[in-house]
């Protein structure tokens, strides 16, 4: 096409071309309010884990799964879950809240983890704002995600160990309950406790019988004792005795004497026979004496420790048989007890079944969520968000700067302008030159006239 | 000279260049507004400035904007024998004696002038223009630039082979621009004598004299 083909369709398309530029010319200042926009850009480094770092984890449980990756970055920062936290921290209006993702850009640096945000506003100061929001936002928000699983299984794990010790103190307080209406069901043993009462009562009975029959021996042999030592004590007695000691050795003196008379005399020797008769009197006088002296056996030390000791025997003997009558009563009554209580006894046993019951869950609730807390504390080690640069003044977006916007809309314009009329010209049949006259007759053509 | 002129002169001298001695030359067209009038009546006027002598003929039962620029008065004549005045002139030809009458006429002219150029009316419409293009040694066809191709350009095509016109080539003419009513012509079945045919440059200086 040559330049005269191209200024004469220009020429025969002229309302078109003024138009389309009368147009561009009101695009611009209609447009420019609006393209007068600026960009703050702040700027976040995401260090994620790479994938083969996962193989010293757990397998069941890869923290790593939890991390936030770039890509994930990119789509979060235009998201209505982030964009919508950013809208209530600075307080913006559900308008700008709806028109916040399209005017942030996320685009990672070329094979680095560096991720630039932009936001584009009219207003520069809300742009540094929003954009600053936004990549501690972000950051904030990524490190829930990594943990976020962890917190739900932590809270949730939390809520059962409570209502665990919510049944648990249930059930202490009904076994509380029933153990404080009697005795012997107790917490810990159930009635239990009643058969090993019996048990041990049973065993003291037998014990106690034992003993009781070794003081009924004991007593019985202590109680001869007094009548054993009786004739000992006589003895104790009289030879404690001053006058039957003296009386006794002037018998025998006496008798000595009439032993040595008789030995070298017969009775017929004068004397003899009254001698032996008044040994005789003096023997009967001793024996009176002594009959006398030994009248009472208690100044006997050795009959009185009889008498104390088959006294204490018998003593022994009645407390261990008291005892013994003691324990057996109690025997009775704690079978009357035990055969009474069973009702409680069953409860009580399931209660305890309950409360171990109860404890397992809880030492298996607590042993998982520490383990939760563990893995939480992996998980939020392992992937990082941390903002690198925050906004700290607005430029001018490319568009928002009057000559390039004049240039754009100039050129888009003057394009269309010629576009259009071309296309125009080129839908029209008309016969405008003398090419188009000899296509159609297949004639020369002259030059034209008029 | 100005452009108008100088194209006629170029028009002439393509036109003379194909022709040999005393020539008909018909200019005709596919609608009525291509203008043929016009081209008729600026390459007459070309012709007798280029010292041929030439006249004009019209098969137009009206007036034209060409024939009202370079023809003010056309005057009603009677008789034939007044068709050949000038160098140039002007006239309008009826045909009720069908093309026995036509031959005689052009004959008549043929005698008289080098050069007759024919104004004839679009050919799907005119039998004189069919029959004058046929009698013609040469046929330039007028078609006004800028409007649509229409279906009577077609018609003209295979009229002119029917008739085995020579035909010369097409003339491309401007857009004209306020067109104004057509004045009156002769009525139908009188031979029309004009005003002897002044050539626009000549007229132009008589007007300034």
């Amino acid at each position: 096409m040559s330049v005269s083909t191209f200024f004469a369709t220009m020429r025969r398309q002229w309302s078109v071309v003024t138009i389309v530029l009368v147009l561009g010319l009101i695009a611009f200042v209609v447009l420019w309010p609006q393209f007068r926009k600026f960009t703050a850009t702040s700027t976040l480094l995401a260090s994620t884990a790479p994938a083969g770092a996962s193989a010293l984890l757990d397998p069941q449980k890869d923290p790593t799964t939890s991390a936030v990756g770039l890509n994930d970055l990119q789509a979060l920062a235009v998201s209505e879950a982030v964009l919508g936290r950013v809208a209530a921290e600075l307080g913006l209006s559900k308008e700008k809240t709806a028109k916040l993702p399209k005017e942030v850009t996320a685009k990672p640096i070329f094979a680095s983890d560096v991720l630039p945000i932009a936001v584009t506003d009219s207003n520069p100061d809300l742009a540094v704002s929003i954009a600053n929001a936004l990549t501690a936002e972000l950051a904030a928000y990524s490190k829930k995600l990594a943990t976020g699983r962890y917190d739900e299984l932590i809270a949730n794990l939390q809520g059962q160990i409570v209502g665990s010790r919510q049944d648990l103190a249930r059930i202490d307080k009904r076994i509380q309950a029933v153990s404080s209406k009697d005795f012997y069901v107790t917490p810990e043993t159930g009635t239990s406790a009643i058969d090993t009462r019996l048990i041990a009562l049973q065993q003291q009975e037998e014990q106690l019988q034992a003993v009781v029959g070794g003081d009924q021996a004991a007593a019985a042999v202590t109680a001869k004792e007094p009548q054993i030592s009786h004739s000992l004590a006589r003895h104790e007695i009289l030879a404690q005795d001053p006058a039957v000691v003296a009386q006794r050795e002037s018998l025998g003196k006496d008798i000595a004497q009439l032993n040595l008379g008789l030995a070298s005399y017969t009775l017929s020797y004068p004397g003899l026979k009254s001698y032996l008769s008044q040994v005789q009197k003096e023997s009967a006088a001793v024996n009176r004496a002594e009959d006398e002296s030994a009248r009472d056996p208690g100044d006997s030390s050795s009959y009185v420790a009889a008498e104390i000791a088959a006294n204490r025997a018998n003593s022994t003997l009645a407390a261990d048989s008291a005892q013994l009558d003691a324990v057996r009563a109690e025997i009775d009554q704690l079978q009357d007890h035990l055969t009474g209580s069973s009702d409680e006894g069953s409860l009580m046993a399931q209660l305890r079944r309950a409360r171990a019951a109860g404890e397992d869950v809880y030492t298996d609730l607590s042993q998982r969520l520490a383990r939760a807390s563990a893995d939480r504390a992996q998980a939020g080690s392992i992937g990082s968000v941390v903002v690198i640069d925050h906004a700290t003044g607005a430029v001018p977006a490319l568009l928002g700067r009057a000559p390039v916007l004049g240039a754009a809309i100039a050129i888009a314009t003057i394009w269309l302008a010629i576009t259009l009329a071309f296309l125009l010209d080129g839908a029209d049949d008309r016969l405008r030159t003398p090419e188009s006259i000899e296509k159609l007759y297949g004639k020369p053509v002259f030059m034209p006239v008029g | 000279m100005n452009r108008t002129q100088s194209t006629f002169d170029f028009l002439r001298v393509s036109v003379e260049s194909k022709l040999k001695g005393p020539s008909i030359v018909t200019v005709t067209s596919a609608l009525a507004d291509d203008d043929a009038s016009m081209v008729a009546s600026g390459l007459a006027e070309a012709f007798a400035e280029a010292g041929h002598s030439t006249v004009l003929v019209t098969t137009r039962s009206t007036g034209t904007l060409a024939w009202r620029r370079w023809m003010p008065a056309i005057v009603p004549v009677d008789g034939r024998a007044n068709l050949v005045r000038a160098s140039a002139d002007q006239l309008t030809v009826d045909v009720p004696g069908g093309r026995t009458a036509l031959a005689g006429v052009v004959a008549k002219l043929r005698e008289t002038y080098a050069v007759i150029v024919v104004d004839a009316e679009p050919m799907p419409i005119s039998t004189v223009a069919y029959e004058l293009a046929r009698e013609a040694d040469g046929v330039l066809v007028a078609i006004r630039l800028g409007r649509k191709p229409a279906p009577e350009d077609r018609t003209t095509m295979k009229l002119l082979e029917d008739c085995n016109a020579k035909v010369l080539g097409m003339v491309p003419t401007t857009p004209r621009k306020n067109v104004t009513a057509p004045a009156a012509v002769p009525a139908s079945g009188a031979v029309s004598q004009a005003e002897p045919f002044v050539p626009h440059k000549q007229r132009k200086a008589e007007v300034g004299s």
